[in-house]
């Protein structure tokens, strides 16, 4: 038995990205435990239900951008399914061995629900909750930690909630807010990772006039140029997603290059078929980079066969991603409020 | 605190307001739960003072006068160095020793999961077989020398040495049955 009494929160985020693999919340006697567990080790923190501030839930697009991909890719694998499979067995078979991930994913994402984000916030500084991703979950959650919140810290008067919100609101601008610690680089100023988003959108975009020009032009120079843009924005993605989680970069352009990440996957798991498929084809052939690239070359542009969709796939997909991240990238961070260190019930007194 | 979406501060409005509110800069939604510690006010640091004659000053700031009693190495502390952890008054160095030595569960920020280790070591090399001979005993060897070592806050605490040690010891019961059947 555990010497301290603890009782796990609702929620749990599993990853299997850069060693961590779970967060979660325990809650013990007169604190909150953050836990976050990676294969051979735990690290806590531990946030007393007298120092919590407040707790904030913002529902993001993780969901719907999920839903998207997995939707499209659940359509890609099941169309494959159809094409590939010319009987019954044959179509089962491919569907149990290669394209039952994508559905399933999809579905899971589906019962899940919508996405959000949690943080914790106390007087020194604010805690993500990567374990309350779920909005319900993270409802649910909150509710229970409120209730035993509320019977450590009490219930603050109508009247003096609104007096203190009153006198808050009036203060004259310029004065000392509340302790807000400033996030990420001044105003104006590109971050190191926004450089980096910046550079994988452009890539992308690169990337799908590349493989459109490789599918009209047969030419092996122009196909191993191509195999090799595909190679470095795997590197490129690993190495924002990697930035992007020490910076604590969040919105819209993080959701992009996570599925900029899960894009790659694909590619690379249709190509890595591809290429075995060939393989098998010519007597379990291994191929070098330049003889791929010399055997790829020539194909039509208009002949139905799997290369020229993941082709077709990869283009399109480069593209949307390009030219989405660049929109919606917010390379300039807005103004933070300003920092103080007091609270209002302190210049009250 | 900022907005995830669009990175902008909250300000004071979305946190006066509680409940749901919409980031005042891009409209997104955000749920506040405020409390009133929100509202407390930090408790100031008084000062002692300079220490009276026939009074203890502290090891630490020989000029300001001693408040209380390191309860483990018995070192007086003024109101600064002293540092209460679950009702015990301790010093900066006491703490440190502490958490070295895993004495102080209530700071512990980290843990090492040797059971994990332990069953890692003779699970995943089996899928290899060959390894395991090697490996079986380390597995064994990792769970008998980490077994009192504190283990996770609130999981599972002996089951993982266990099964390391039963699997481990099967493991090297089938290899010692293989050579003598080789050799014998």
């Amino acid at each position: 038995m555990p010497s301290a009494p603890y009782k796990r929160l609702p929620g749990r985020k599993r990853h299997f990205l850069f060693g961590h693999v779970s967060h979660a919340l325990w809650m013990g006697d007169d604190h909150l435990l953050w836990l976050q567990g990676s294969f051979f080790s735990e690290s806590y923190k531990r946030f007393h239900y007298r120092d919590i501030q407040a707790l904030v839930i913002q529902p993001d697009r993780r969901w719907k951008m999920q839903g998207l991909f997995t939707g499209l890719f659940t359509l890609a694998a099941l169309g494959l399914t159809f094409h590939w499979g010319k009987t019954e067995l044959e179509k089962v078979v491919i569907l149990w061995l290669f394209a039952w991930p994508f559905p399933l994913s999809f579905l899971v994402n589906l019962v899940k629900g919508p996405t959000c984000r949690a943080h914790l916030r106390t007087a020194v500084h604010a805690q993500k909750l990567p374990s309350l991703q779920r909005l319900r979950t993270a409802s649910k959650a909150v509710e229970i930690l409120k209730a035993r919140i509320r019977q450590e810290q009490g219930i603050l008067a109508e009247e003096r909630w609104r007096a203190l919100a009153e006198k808050a609101r009036a203060r004259p601008a310029g004065a000392k807010a509340f302790p807000v610690p400033p996030a990420g680089p001044k105003p104006g100023k590109v971050s190191k990772a926004s450089r980096l988003h910046a550079l994988l959108f452009a890539l992308l975009l690169v990337d799908a006039s590349w493989t459109a020009l490789d599918l009209w032009q047969s030419h092996p120079a122009i196909t191993l140029v191509n195999m090799l843009l595909s190679l470095a924005l795997g590197f490129l993605t690993v190495s924002v997603l990697v930035h992007q989680k020490r910076s604590g970069t969040g919105g819209r352009s993080a959701s992009v290059v996570w599925a900029a990440m899960g894009f790659l996957c694909v590619v690379y798991t249709l190509s890595y078929v591809h290429y075995l498929t060939v393989s098998l084809g010519y007597g379990g052939q291994v191929f070098n980079p330049w003889r791929w690239a010399r055997l790829l070359s020539p194909l039509p542009p208009l002949a139905l066969s799997l290369p020229n969709f993941i082709y077709l796939f990869s283009m399109t997909g480069s593209l949307a991603l390009g030219t989405a991240g660049l929109l919606l990238s917010n390379r300039f961070v807005p103004e933070a409020s300003p920092v103080a260190d007091a609270s209002p019930l302190e210049q009250e007194a | 605190m900022n907005c995830t979406r669009c990175g902008a501060a909250f300000g004071e409005d979305v946190f006066m307001a509680g409940g749901t509110d919409r980031c005042p800069s891009c409209g997104a939604p955000v749920r506040m739960e405020v409390f009133p510690a929100l509202w407390r006010p930090l408790a100031p640091l008084r000062d002692e003072g300079l220490p009276g004659e026939g009074e203890a000053s502290c090891f630490h700031h020989p000029r300001k006068k001693a408040v209380v009693v390191c309860q483990r190495c018995g070192r007086f502390l003024c109101r600064l160095c002293d540092l209460e952890i679950d009702g015990t008054h301790l010093c900066s160095a006491c703490i440190e020793a502490s958490l070295k030595k895993g004495r102080l569960q209530a700071l512990e920020p980290r843990r090492v999961l040797y059971g994990r280790i332990a069953l890692a070591l003779a699970v995943w090399p089996a899928l290899l077989v060959w390894p395991t001979l090697l490996t079986a005993p380390a597995a064994v060897y990792v769970a008998v020398r980490y077994w009192k070592a504190p283990s996770s806050l609130v999981g599972r605490r002996k089951i993982d040495y266990l099964l390391a040690i039963l699997v481990a010891s099967l493991e090297t019961t089938l290899w010692v049955l293989f050579f003598a059947w080789i050799f014998f």
